[in-house]
């Protein structure tokens, strides 16, 4: 897929192979931008981090493709141009802070710093006010291992951005974190990466929808949807985007039609005359559906069917319906079942491609 | 961990309580031991295992002539063979830890063809008899070796010489240190690098400011191993260096020699070899230990 939707003045462009991984992508940024790269685990979202940071394990050379970063090549395999990670402006901060044990809180954001060549009292100086952005100053004279996994996260933040790469990576930074410590660092992220280029791989829609202006979603090493994040995931071009958003996609001709697995209500006969009577919206769409799988979700239960006539024929439909309702109704695999949609839940367009 | 007071705690069949009991009246500090779940015959079997480490030196401490020890390990013979030792050892583990550290480093981190090949090969002075080794360096390095002519047109004679000492202790000991850092490098997270690298980090720079640092603790105890290794060099070094007081005499020679000729003096400097031994190990292992424990224990 092109990166059609892109902004034109491509700050990071990156179209990169690696054979050995099966991944082929094409990915571009514009400056100051977030693109949110997500995927099921072992779509390649972090191989392509590894790619584009040069640090893929063992394997660096079978990077193929062409990677440029603002006026810079970083790698051009077909001219032999294969710029080594630490000359690359791109800075990685991973799932694990990866703090160095040996050093203060302090010394490891003035790391970078006295890497590019500053004095170490100049560095401890920048790195001090890193720490304040993140609001980690209290801990510039703990240890790594003395302080908790989101204190150790904002660290390992401020000293990713205090090199002030061209480039941030972020590969899932939230991940290893409990609530309140992923909520507050999604507050810093957002402050911190207003200005930054940056590439944040999650599987989370919630830090892409807040962090990411635009988002590509891979799928078995390329990319297979992409676009505006909003825009991707209120109007999902294919089943991939709708998947992650948490809605039904049917595909009819050009138009689809998309709704939440939550806004379907179940009933296990046809909903006709006297529908509304039995709790059934007005003016909604019913469509007949066999029952394949149930999930139970605590409270809830995911309700997989497959469609059995209409639009929703042979399509693959999710309902998310209340467990009283669900054993109620005494649903199994081959049972046919009913999903009513309310009209305003439904949405039908055009998808982009 | 359940803490607070252990090992009166509610469990312990016969065997269990047998082996408390015994671990009670030979620590110094019961309320800390405890077997874990490691069967009780081991202890038993263990504590001959440390006894037949012990117990030797332990009887040679006992046939020393204490009234005469300080004449005994101050003669002149003794002296010369101690601060030969000591000077040798020392810098036969500096070389060592110049030649074997980039070699661990290139063994752990490098991928090449014949790798495993050659990390078997660098185990090779561990395995040959000492005396073996003393002789293949004579053949390399000797007046008439493989190297002995080049070498002689240099201007350098190593056979018979202090060099030919720590050359011995070198090639013998160098096993030892890059086993040791390689351990290190090895079980080290490379992830730390990558991390350093994505900073702006060289290669060179990473080495020194990452690397080393957190393999250091290994770096020390595999220096020690090869010091300690170094100190007790004999059979090498006899075969290669010879046996010159003062020169390539160090003081496992001069033990062997006293052996026949004064008992009495050979005994106490083997004691004094222990003494200073133990010394090292202690000095490098003790603080640095408990720091490794430290900062893996997070």
């Amino acid at each position: 897929m092109s990166a059609a939707g892109f902004p034109s003045a491509d700050f990071l462009s990156a179209d990169v192979r690696v054979p050995g991984r099966g991944l082929d992508l094409r990915l571009s940024l514009g400056k100051g931008d977030t693109l949110a790269v997500m995927g099921p685990n072992g779509a390649g979202k972090s191989s392509f981090a590894a790619a584009v940071t040069g640090t893929l394990p063992g394997a660096r050379q079978q990077v193929e493709g062409v990677i440029r970063l603002g006026e810079r090549t970083l790698l051009d395999s077909s001219q032999g141009v294969d710029v080594p990670t630490h000359r690359r402006s791109i800075a990685l901060m991973a799932q694990t802070p990866l703090l160095f044990p040996h050093l203060d809180a302090l010394d490891n954001v003035a790391f970078g710093l006295r890497s590019s060549g500053r004095s170490k009292t100049q560095a401890r100086r920048e790195a001090l006010g890193w720490l304040e952005k993140v609001g980690a100053r209290e801990f510039a004279a703990e240890r790594p291992w003395q302080i908790s996994g989101g204190q150790a996260q904002t660290v390992a933040l401020a000293r990713a951005l205090a090199t002030q790469p061209g480039l941030l990576i972020l590969d899932e930074p939230l991940n290893a974190l409990d609530v309140t410590a992923s909520t507050r660092m999604r507050g810093i992220l957002k402050e911190l990466l207003a200005r930054q280029s940056a590439v944040l791989i999650t599987h989370e829609i919630l830090d892409a929808l807040t962090l990411a202006t635009h988002t590509a979603i891979l799928h078995d090493g390329r990319v297979v949807a992409s676009g505006p994040t909003r825009e991707l995931f209120t109007r999902p071009p294919n089943v991939f985007a709708a998947r992650l958003a948490g809605l039904n996609l049917i595909r009819t001709g050009p138009e689809a039609l998309a709704f939440r697995a939550a806004d379907v209500v179940v009933s296990a006969r046809e909903p006709g005359h006297g529908a509304e009577a039995r709790g059934l919206p007005t003016g909604a769409q019913h469509f007949p559906v066999w029952a394949r799988a149930l999930e139970p979700r605590g409270e809830t239960v995911l309700l997989r069917a497959e469609g059995a006539g209409g639009e929703v024929a042979g399509s693959e439909v999710n309902a998310e319906a209340d467990v009283s309702l669900v054993a109620a109704m005494d649903a199994s695999p081959g049972s046919p079942l009913w999903f009513s949609v309310p009209e305003g839940a439904l949405r039908r367009y055009r998808p982009a491609s | 961990m359940p803490g607070g007071a252990p090992t009166r705690s509610a469990d312990g069949g016969p065997g269990r309580s047998a082996g408390r009991a015994r671990t009670r009246r030979e620590g110094d500090l019961p309320d800390r031991a405890r077997l874990n779940g490691v069967p009780g015959w081991m202890l038993l079997a263990a504590v001959l295992g440390l006894a037949f480490i012990l117990v030797p030196p332990l009887a040679m401490a006992l046939r020393v002539d204490w009234a005469h020890f300080i004449p005994l390990v101050t003669g002149e013979a003794a002296l010369d063979a101690l601060s030969l030792s000591l000077r040798t050892a020392c810098l036969s583990t500096a070389l060592c830890v110049l030649l074997g550290v980039p070699l661990a480093a290139l063994l752990s981190r490098a991928e090449f063809p014949g790798k495993r090949v050659l990390r078997a090969l660098v185990l090779l002075p561990l395995v040959i008899p000492p005396v073996v080794g003393g002789l293949a360096l004579l053949y390399a390095f000797g007046r008439f070796g493989l190297l002995g002519p080049p070498l002689r047109a240099m201007g350098v004679e190593l056979s018979f010489s202090t060099a030919a000492v720590v050359l011995a202790q070198a090639f013998v000991s160098l096993p030892y240190l890059v086993l040791s850092m390689e351990g290190a490098l090895s079980s080290g997270d490379a992830r730390y690098e990558t991390a350093a690298a994505t900073l702006g980090a060289s290669p060179a720079l990473t080495w020194w400011r990452v690397t080393l640092p957190l393999a250091l603790p290994g770096l020390l105890s595999g220096a020690v191993l090869a010091f300690a290794r170094c100190l007790g060099e004999f059979g090498a070094t006899l075969t290669f260096a010879g046996n010159l007081q003062g020169v390539t005499r160090t003081l496992p020679l001069e033990i062997y020699l006293a052996r026949e000729s004064d008992p009495d003096a050979a005994a106490a400097l083997a004691l004094l070899l222990v003494a200073v031994a133990i010394l090292a190990v202690a000095l490098a292992h003790g603080p640095w230990a408990a720091r490794r424990r430290r900062t893996g224990a997070r």
